[in-house]
Formats: C-alpha cells, structure tokens, sequence
C-alpha cells in the first residue's frame, strides 16, 4: 500500500519552514506611496510629487514609506526593519551627505530627510544581520527627484546624471538615465529603462535582477557582462483613451538578489555566503501613446489650414472687382 | 560725432533688423546645443518645449510661478513671483517693444512667411480699422486668462470648485509657439490631440486650430499673431519704464502717411497723432521702419535715455528709398 501524501501536510511543512525564513529576511524597500488610509493628509511636492512633510525648521522634508515584499501594490507597510536599526545614507544632488531620520508616525513608519536643492536625492536604507551561515545584505534605495519649475533649471545637465556611492553602500542599483533625460522626464510604459547593478562600484553579472510594475506585471533578466539589465515598460492596464489617468504615478519596484561564497564573521556570528538583496523604487507614467493621437493632429491641422486658405481665396475671390473697360464718346 | 550720426540715420534700418533678428532665431533655438541660458523670464517667446531654447518665455515662469495657494504666494512664492518680475522687467527696460521686432522667434518666423508671400506675388490683406480696434482687444484677454486661470486651478475662489488641472499651463496649451518652434530642431512631438479628457481634448485640439491660424494668417497678414499676443499686451504695461523710446514731434509731421503705408502691424495713430510724443502703441514691436519712411528731419526718434540713436532725416530718407520719381513707398 502506497503512502498517501496529502495536501495538509504538505502546507503545513511549507508554513513551518518556508514562512521562518522568508520573516527572517523581509524585502525592504522605500516607497512614495502612502498607504491609503493616510493619503489626503500628505502634501505632494514638485513636479514629480514627492511626499514631504514641513518639519519643525520649517523646510520641506522628503518621505519615504517602509515597506516590506515585491509587489508595489500589495507590499505592506512595516514598522520594523530586519535587525531594527538599519543604517541610513542620504545625499543630497551636490553629493553632500545629509541628516536623515527614522519615524513613528501617526502616517506610518517613515525615513525622513530635509529638501533643499534641485535634483536626485540618494537615500539608502542598509541592514547587515546574520541568518543560517548566511550573511544578508540588504540595500534598499531610493533616488527622488526634487523639481519645481518654479525654482528654475540651473545646472540641469550636471545634476541629471547618476551617483553611486561604493564607499558606504556595498551594493547599488543605478538607473541609466534616458536619452536627452532632464528634470522634466518622466519614465512612461513603453520606455527601455536600464539598471546597472555595482557591487562594491564594479559591475556584478550573472544577477538576478526583478523588476515588478504595480498592477503585478513582472519580469527577471540576469544582468550582462556589464552588470546591466534592460527593461521594457509596459502598460499593465489597458482602458479606452478617455479612461487613461494620464496624471496618475504609478510605482514600480526593481530588487536584485545575488549569493556570493565568501566566509567570515560578522558581529561575532560565522558566515559562508553573503546574500546581497537590493530593491530600487521608482514611478512610471501611462505613455502618451496610450490617450493621444499624432493622426488626429495632423488631421487637425491640415483641415484648418485647408479650409482658412480656401475661405480667405474665396473672398478675395468674390471681392475682386472685375475690371470693366468704360468708353466716353467726347464728340456725344 | 556728426558723421556716426548721418551714417546711422542714413543706414537701411530693415536690413539690420533681419541680420539681427536671424542672429537672435539661432541663439534662442539653438542656443542651448552651445549650452548658452540667457535667462529664466526673457520678455519674448522662447519656448521651454523646444529642447534646444537658450532661454524662457516669462509667460510661462508668470503661469507657473501664479499657480500657487493663495497661502503661499503671500508668503516664499510670492518673494519668487516678484523675483520674476523684477527679472523679466530688467530684460524688458533694455529694448522696450524692440523684443517683438528684433529677438521673437515667433515674430521673426511671421516675417519669414511674409518674404516667401511677396515673392510669390500674392496679395497682403488688412484689416479695416473698426475690425481692429476689436481684434487687438483679444490679446488682454489672453492675458487675463493666463493670470488668473492658474490662480483658479491652484485655489477655490468665492467657494467656486478649482479650475481642472488640464489646463495647465493655460496659455502653453494654446500657444503657437509650443509646436511651432520646436519644429526647427526636428522635434514634432507637440502635434497631437490628447483624448485623455474632454478638457485635454479641446485644450490641444485648440491648439492646433491656433496653430494652422497662425501659418495661414501669417502669410497672407503682417504679423497676423501679434495682434493677439499676450506678450505685447503685457509689454504695453511696462512700456513707459524702458529706457529705449520711439517718440514724434508732431509740429515737424505732414501727415504724408509713409509712416503707416510701412507699419506691419497698421497702427493708424503713428500717422495721425501729433499731440502725443510717445507714440509707442500696444501693438507696436519697435522696428523703426516708421523712421525709415519719414522724410521729415527730426520728426520720429528713437532714443535710448533721452539720446537719439536714430532720427528721421529727408537725407535717410533719399539715400534708403531714392529720387521719389524712380521709386515709390510700397506697402506690401
């Protein structure tokens, strides 16, 4: 008589050993979004909707939600890290390194840091704890740009390009920068966007990289020889034009996971592997494609032009007076 | 001294005019390809939109920096509102409405369309003078418009529900200069209609409704555009703070009429006022062909801080249009 396998066991084995090890390296990542309970009460700031909060100096503080798994729309919203006292880096577009904050908030568990200048603004969450013999890594980055046309475009060129920081993040996921990119673009479904993953600031191959849109789409590619891996946006509803919310961020979340044989100690505890987790949030627009049509344009045009200069030939047409020979008989 | 000033008064003002207006096109086109930014708030057209623009248009810094809460314009934003101001009013004091006659693009491009029409023998058209006394009042409502819609979008007035956010920027959306100068550095992106809500939809479809205008009246009417622009309306307001100035000693007129026969934009008061010294009307862009067509010593004037730079001479006169047997005004 055969053994009877059942479906109760087997669950009941996957929730004693699957679900340990997953609680014990939770994903982290720092999201824009707000959870929707709080939603109204977050002031957005810039063009590319950041949420910030007036601190106590009276400065505009950028935010950024804790949060917990791969997908952008069912991530939870945490309010412990891993290890509870993960470091924090913040810089600022000038590279300058700028105070930043952990805080329990009647709006959620948020990594605080004060704006004060136009462009990318780099903030890393890392946690280094030891799991299993396996040393985990665990970066979690987010690069927020602060523009308003209102404050100008100085320095846009030099400003737009990405920074890497190898000397305090061991492991960085860095967008490359679209062709022609500037403070006003904004990555759109449709969009080829690439990650270049640095580990200690050389590129890493072979890794395996995520990206998840916030509807659920995902994809994962292993990066090149040069550590890059390119995806294609896609839009991940699909809706008649005038059910396109043209206005709307949605979010998108890239993590990398990459296990490297190497021992050691860290705090007293014996590893054989490091496992370096990565995640890097960003937003995404409907393209343009999706609610507006060129066609339609052209058509637009060529019609008012035609039709203005048959009008405007028509009338002079009509209001030409036709030239009429008059003969005066002077001898009559 | 006396020679400078006979060579000046005697010089082919017009032909200045284009070298200067073809130098100026390159620079606020192209400018930004040589990393040239002039300035955040130029009183003239340079579009934002155009990749390559060396500069702003102060109607969109003004539309931007306005679509603000009434909280904050009385307090940050309005020191940068008025910082605008002070910005574009430096430009605009320099050359007074000479920025329509010698640095607009848009300007420059309906003089471009009138070249090609003359040489292609087809007739100007004019408006009749009560037609224009109406036409020319539209540019102030533009105006009105583009001040007071993003002051709408941005708060509720008399408890009124805000203004949509789709028709921000309100003028950009229906600006001819928004399609029309990217056009020159390949880009045609701004040709579309987007259907994404029935605002949109109308905003840009308007647009380019605006736009075919704008070629066709352009070509068959001397600076069709301006009589709309909400730039020279606003010029108009400042123009009695620059420092160059167009003036007439009316005792000296005869009333010959060449001064209007050559006015592009038909100002009938250049002709017929001889009270008034300052004959700077709204619809005037400074390009002094008035001057050039005065056979009178001394009647019109241009100067810059009460010197004469330019002066109307019977010699200028002779030497510019020749024994008046051979050749006469033309107006076409």
């Amino acid at each position: 008589m055969k053994p009877k396998i059942e479906i109760g066991t087997i669950l009941t084995l996957a929730i004693f050993l699957i679900i340990p090890s997953v609680k014990a390296t939770e994903l982290i990542w720092l999201s824009n979004m707000p959870p929707k309970a709080v939603k109204k009460e977050i002031r957005f700031y810039g063009m590319h909707r950041l949420p910030a909060l007036r601190g106590k100096d009276h400065r505009i503080h950028i935010i950024q939600w804790i949060r917990s798994g791969r997908s952008p729309e069912f991530s939870e919203y945490v309010q412990r890290t891993n290890t509870g006292h993960p470091e924090l880096f913040v810089f600022s577009p000038s590279e300058e390194p700028i105070h930043a904050q952990l805080l329990h908030t009647k709006l959620g568990y948020l990594l605080s840091f004060p704006d004060g200048e136009e462009g990318f603004y780099n903030a890393y969450l890392v946690e280094k704890f030891v799991h299993r013999d396996t040393l985990t890594v665990l970066v979690a980055k987010a690069e927020r740009l602060s523009h308003s046309c209102r404050n100008g475009h100085k320095g846009v060129l030099k400003k737009v390009p990405p920074k890497i920081h190898p000397q305090v993040v061991p492991l960085e996921i860095v967008r490359k920068r679209l062709p022609g990119e500037n403070f006003h673009t904004i990555i759109t479904a449709g969009d080829r966007v690439t990650f270049q993953i640095l580990l200690h600031g050389v590129p890493l191959s072979g890794a395996s990289v995520r990206l998840c849109t916030q509807k659920g789409w995902s994809k994962q590619l292993t990066t090149s020889q040069n550590g890059e891996a390119t995806f294609q946006l896609i839009q991940d509803y699909l809706s008649r034009w005038q059910d396109v919310k043209r206005r709307v961020f949605y979010h998108f979340l890239v993590t990398v996971d990459y296990l490297k044989p190497e021992e050691g100690t860290y705090q007293g505890k014996p590893y054989h592997t490091v496992r370096y987790l990565g995640t890097y949030s960003d937003i995404y627009r409907p393209s343009q494609l999706m609610y507006s049509s060129y066609v339609w344009g052209l058509f637009v045009i060529l019609s008012v032009i035609l039709i203005a200069s048959l009008a405007i030939y028509l009338y002079r047409k009509r209001s030409k007076i036709e030239f009429r020979e008059i003969a005066f008989d002077e001898k009559a | 001294m006396k020679k400078l000033s006979t060579f000046v008064n005697n010089a082919n003002i017009s032909r200045f005019r284009f070298y200067i207006q073809l130098l100026s096109f390159i620079v606020l086109i192209y400018g930004g390809y040589a990393y040239i930014s002039i300035g955040q708030n130029l009183p003239t057209f340079a579009c934002p939109y155009n990749h390559a623009t060396a500069g702003n248009c102060f109607l969109i810094s003004l539309q931007h920096q306005l679509h603000n809460s009434w909280q904050n314009l009385l307090g940050f934003r309005g020191i940068a509102l008025l910082s605008a101001i002070i910005s574009f009013l430096l430009f605009f004091i320099l050359l007074n409405k000479a920025w329509c006659g010698y640095i607009c693009p848009l300007g420059t491009i309906q003089d471009w369309l009138t070249s090609l029409r003359k040489r292609l023998g087809i007739r100007f058209a004019r408006y009749e003078e009560s037609t224009f006394r109406k036409l020319k009042k539209v540019k102030y409502v533009v105006l009105v418009w583009l001040i007071v819609a993003p002051l709408f979008i941005a708060n509720s007035v008399f408890g009124l529900p805000r203004l949509s956010h789709d028709f921000f920027p309100p003028f950009c959306t229906i600006c001819p200069a928004r399609p029309v100068l990217p056009l020159f550095t390949g880009d045609t992106s701004q040709y579309f209609i987007d259907f994404s809500s029935p605002i949109t939809l109308t905003m840009t479809a308007l647009g380019l409704v605006i736009v075919a205008l704008f070629l066709v009246g352009s070509f068959v009417k001397k600076r069709f555009f301006c009589l709309f622009c909400p730039m020279s309306a606003l010029h108009y307001l400042f123009s009695r703070l620059a420092i160059l100035r167009l003036t007439k000693e009316g005792e000296k007129c005869t009333k010959c009429g060449n001064c209007f026969r050559v006015c592009d934009v038909n100002i009938v008061e250049i002709a017929d006022d001889v009270t008034h010294r300052n004959i700077v009307q709204d619809d005037c862009m400074m390009c002094f062909k008035c001057v050039e067509a005065c056979p009178e010593d001394g009647c019109l004037k241009v100067s810059v801080l009460g010197l004469p730079i330019f002066v109307s001479s019977e010699e200028g006169f002779f030497h510019r249009y020749g024994p008046l047997e051979n050749k006469e005004i033309k107006d076409a």
